[in-house]
């Protein structure tokens, strides 16, 4: 499975996420390489890693602000920072389940994991680009961020 | 199909080599070469004259081709067992000569070996 | 192991009629054994009967008595009479009963019973009629006179068949006795063994019962067994099927699929299997029309018995056959399947299934692309080495900077906000232009396999401005593309590096590669840009077929500021020249033009305002229709405007983006992006372009630049 169909896979899964549990379309920029620095971080990231064939990491990002909207739209009213945590892990969540599903027994993926705080660093291999995928949705940006080699 | 009597083999090719190759490689015992026609018309002749019981078919022959042949020779002799041989570029096509009665297929290039294997399995059809 | 169907039904068969036998052995032991209780019954009740007639002689005696003594005491009589009577007809009654129980209890042919009952009836006809007579006595047997009662006629009449009765009495107990004895003697021992055989009987019978408990309980075991068999056989089918990887299915002569199947033929096929649901349904979505029309004529040719399934594998057209699977959150995904058809044989011929296998072969298939591709790749890493080496390598490391420059600008490009369909169609042209300058460069020091795989980025980003509506996601392949371009550039840049540090002093790399291309390696400076504008033409000339000069005036005069961008310009005006201004040589010849076109590129001071770069060809031309049509052909104008619009105008449209007269797309030209990159790269640096053309004669395309201190654009400083 080429790299293109991966990044389709976690945009898809992404977007189908908003769909349907957020009941509202997120809208897809163009993507980019992430060269120099590290890709943008925002206050919530839910993260998959994925070894076997390929390694690297697979993440969405989101800001706080996007993140408590959304739980408002799925009718919830506590925007702790529990449950803002709990959002991000879903999205990694359905990362995940969609990477099983669609790459099979080529790759090994870890349980979802969530990371807080816009300055914190996400390891990925140095000699890989990480591709960003812009989504945005209302007036916020979130990235998805897929890094594999 | 009686093991002990002989079969008798007619080759249908416009191709001299493909005939030739044919006749060269031919060793199951019991078969015995009746013939061997460059067209359909030829390959009914020599039916009449010589009573084949096996047939290695050309598919792309000028005159009559191979699906009309293996349509005309069924319809004289229903136990005739033909093996259509061809290039396969279109599938299709040869499934249509096995719909009108030929009994296998072998695609263009062949082994000896192919060849061998695929006639013993003709006559235990 | 072969099973005959008639061994089955037998095994199945045998406890049912075991069981039945001994059911009828039972039934008769025990019909046997009631009848020989109700015998022994009846046997017992005259048994007793016989015993409690054997006090009644003795009985009529003391009767007999009482009425002699109460004819003496002239007291009165009648009720001794009656009692007489009443024993004497249950003495009868009885012998009847026994007589009826004697026949129930089968003695009625028994001999010795008879003769005792023969005895019996003989002793009692000669006592009975004697106290028959008795009893016809009526009426007071007294007479009343005055010297008191004494008999009367019927008293005296009483009295002496009294005392014949009397006399008779001993000899009837005895005899009467004797024969009921030896009746009750016969009928015990008859009792007797009645019981015994009754008693064999029911140990008999509950030994047969037994023995039937016994074997129903072994078949029952039995059965159980085997239905135990029957469903750990059946579990174990479920377990295969369940776990398979291949997708198993059964297909009928109507090709319905069966009921029964592997769980991965839903995971393969993606889809729920509606139960009876036909194969052509099953296959409809998944491949085209034709090829499925072919598939259903192949499987049902395994139904006809003269073709020989091994002899058709190979024009199975579902073999391997590559179908799209709609993804949930929209897209589709290709994957390989494989269909393989096995008759299921029976007894004598075809049977009523044929086995279907589907394999999900998306991997192996993959795999043996990768192969091709890494073969292919091997082969165009050797090219490319080749191709470098001819390359000096600061040439290549100034090469390859500025594709990873322009490779950044692109990025930068992608990354900006604007999601709109027109921001998402001005990024496109904003990269193409950048690719397009780096495949322009790498044509320029021929280095083709670079350009190829700049060529293909370029055909994803034509793939995608050619769509009538694109989004973000469709910038996934391109932005894959430029990611595996970088890694491409920099492992070229490695290789440049390296050949750097090797090269100054190279006297080794003589022995080892020819003298021509040595005397290239050792050239350390970057080539000039005449060098390089003489590549271009000679590059294009030759794939077009054509013959060109070029002539060079003042590069060297460039100042550095603007050398970058000189080149870039330069290399895709001479290039665009000799593509598009100069004619075929047939075309030239016929236009008594010399064979030999001629391309000029000069660089000079233009008075104090600037410099003047000038590309010329002696070709056709600028072809004032074609670019009107070609404009109104892309909708980059429309009619009426193009009504309006003066010559000069009409050759300005060749700037724009997105313009292309050249009918096939090559590597050279024909992409409409060469033109609008140096428009583009003049007017950030501040200048302007003149042109000036004549019909079949000449083009002159002249680049004004300001001095270089007025207006440095950041152009490449991304």
């Amino acid at each position: 499975m080429s790299l293109q169909n991966e990044i389709g896979t976690f945009v898809s899964a992404v977007l189908n996420y908003f769909d349907t549990a957020v009941q509202q379309a997120a809208v897809v920029g163009t993507p980019y390489l992430a060269l120099g620095k590290p890709p943008e971080i925002f206050d919530y990231t839910g993260m998959i890693r994925i070894s076997g064939k390929k390694k690297g990491v697979v993440y969405f990002t989101a800001p706080k602000g996007m993140l408590s909207v959304m739980l408002m739209r799925m009718q919830e009213t506590d925007m702790s920072d529990t449950n803002l945590r709990d959002l991000v892990g879903e999205v990694a969540n359905t990362l995940s389940g969609n990477a099983r599903k669609d790459f099979g027994r080529n790759f090994i993926i870890s349980t979802p994991s969530v990371v807080a705080g816009s300055s914190s660093t996400i390891g990925y291999s140095p000699d890989t680009r990480p591709i960003v995928v812009p989504i945005d949705w209302r007036t916020y940006h979130a990235n998805l961020v897929v890094c594999l080699n | 199909m009686n093991a002990a009597r002989a079969h008798r083999l007619m080759i249908v090719d416009d191709s001299n080599i493909m005939r030739r190759k044919i006749e060269r490689s031919q060793e199951i015992p019991n078969v015995e070469i009746v013939g061997t026609a460059g067209n359909g018309h030829e390959a009914l002749v020599l039916h009449a004259s010589s009573h084949p019981t096996l047939v290695t078919m050309d598919l792309t022959m000028p005159e009559m081709d191979g699906i009309e042949c293996v349509e005309q020779l069924v319809g004289r002799d229903p136990d005739i067992r033909i093996l259509v041989i061809s290039a396969l570029a279109d599938k299709a096509t040869a499934i249509e000569a096995l719909e009108k009665g030929a009994s296998g297929f072998l695609c263009k290039p062949f082994t000896e070996r192919q060849l061998n294997d695929a006639l013993a399995k003709l006559i235990e059809t | 192991m072969k099973r005959r169907r008639g061994d089955f039904d037998l095994a199945q068969l045998l406890p049912v009629a075991v069981a039945t036998s001994f059911a009828a052995v039972l039934t008769l032991l025990l019909t046997f054994g009631i009848q020989r209780a109700s015998q022994l019954q009846s046997a017992s009740s005259a048994l007793q009967l016989a015993s409690e007639l054997r006090s009644l002689p003795q009985y009529f005696g003391t009767e007999l008595t009482l009425i002699q003594r109460g004819l003496e005491a002239r007291t009165f009589v009648a009720e001794p009479i009656t009692d007489i009577a009443t024993a004497r007809e249950g003495f009868d009654k009885a012998l009847v009963r026994i007589d009826a129980d004697l026949v129930a209890a089968g003695l009625g042919g028994s001999a010795d019973i008879q003769r005792v009952r023969g005895a019996l009836d003989a002793a009692w006809q000669r006592f009975s009629p004697l106290l028959v007579a008795i009893g016809r006595h009526k009426g007071s047997p007294y007479a009343d006179t005055l010297a008191g009662s004494r008999l009367n006629a019927t008293g005296r009449a009483l009295k002496a068949d009294v005392d014949e009765g009397l006399a008779a009495q001993a000899a009837a107990t005895r005899d009467v006795g004797g024969a009921l004895k030896d009746l009750a003697g016969g009928l015990q021992d008859t009792v007797g063994s009645r019981g015994r055989s009754l008693r064999t009987f029911l140990v008999i019978g509950a030994a047969v019962a037994g023995l039937l408990l016994a074997l129903m309980l072994y078949f029952s075991l039995r059965s159980r067994r085997a239905s135990a068999d029957a469903r750990r056989a059946e579990r174990q089918v479920a377990d295969i099927l369940g776990t398979v990887r291949e997708g198993l299915f059964l297909l009928d002569r109507n090709l319905a699929l069966g009921a029964v199947y592997s769980a991965s033929l839903t995971r393969i096929l993606h889809s729920e299997i509606v139960r009876d649901s036909s194969f052509e349904d099953l296959l409809r979505p998944l491949v085209p029309a034709k090829t499925l029309a072919t598939a259903m004529k192949f499987v049902n040719l395994l139904w006809k018995e003269k073709v020989h399934e091994d002899l058709i594998d190979t024009v199975n057209p579902l073999n391997q056959i590559e179908v799209q699977f709609s993804r949930a959150g929209g897209g589709a995904e290709s994957r390989h399947l494989s269909f393989a058809f096995k008759r299921v044989k029976s007894a004598g011929g075809l049977g009523e299934h044929l086995l279907g296998i589907v394999t999900d072969v998306t991997d192996r298939v993959q795999i043996s692309r990768e192969l091709e591709q890494s073969k292919a790749e091997n082969q165009a890493q050797l090219d490319l080495v080749m191709q470098l080496l001819q390359v000096p390598a600061a040439q290549l490391q100034s090469f390859v900077r500025d594709a990873d420059m322009a490779l950044r600008k692109s990025n930068a490009i992608l990354k900006q906000p604007g999601r709109e369909e027109s921001e998402l169609r001005t990024k496109l042209n904003g990269v193409f232009r950048e690719v397009h300058t780096v495949k322009g460069e790498a044509s320029a020091l021929a280095l083709g396999s670079i350009a190829a795989r700049v060529h293909q980025l370029e055909e994803s980003l034509v793939a995608l401005r050619d769509r009538a509506h694109v989004d973000g996601n469709d910038f996934i392949p391109i932005v894959v593309r430029l990611d595996e371009l970088m890694s491409y550039l920099g492992g070229i840049g490695q290789f440049a590096d390296r050949l750097s540090e090797v090269q100054p002093k190279g006297d080794t790399m003589k022995s080892v590669v020819p003298p021509l291309l040595a005397k290239q390696l050792l050239t350390t400076d970057d080539p000039s840009l005449e060098q390089l504008l003489t590549q271009v033409v000679r590059e294009a000339a030759s794939a077009q077929a054509k013959r060109v000069a070029l002539a060079c005036r003042g590069l060297d005069l460039i100042p550095a500021p603007y050398r970058k961008a000189a080149k870039d310009i330069a290399i895709h005006m001479a290039r665009n020249a000799v593509v598009h201004g100069i004619e075929a040589p047939d075309a030239r010849q016929a236009a008594s033009k010399p064979d030999t076109a001629s391309v000029r590129v000069s660089f000079e001071a233009n008075g104090t305002d600037g410099y003047v770069l000038t590309v010329e060809d002696d070709g056709q031309g600028l072809p004032f229709e074609r670019i009107l049509d070609a404009a109104l052909r892309k909708g980059l104008l429309s009619p009426s405007d193009a009504a309006r619009m003066d010559r000069s105008a009409v050759y300005g449209l060749i700037f724009r983006a997105g313009f292309s007269t050249a009918e096939q797309v090559t590597e050279h030209a024909g992409r409409g992006v060469g033109l609008d990159a140096v428009s583009q790269a003049v007017r950030e640096l501040g200048g302007s372009i003149g042109i000036a053309t004549a019909d079949g004669k000449f083009t002159r395309f002249r680049m004004k630049l300001p001095q270089p201190g007025d207006k440095i654009a950041a152009t490449h400083a991304a």
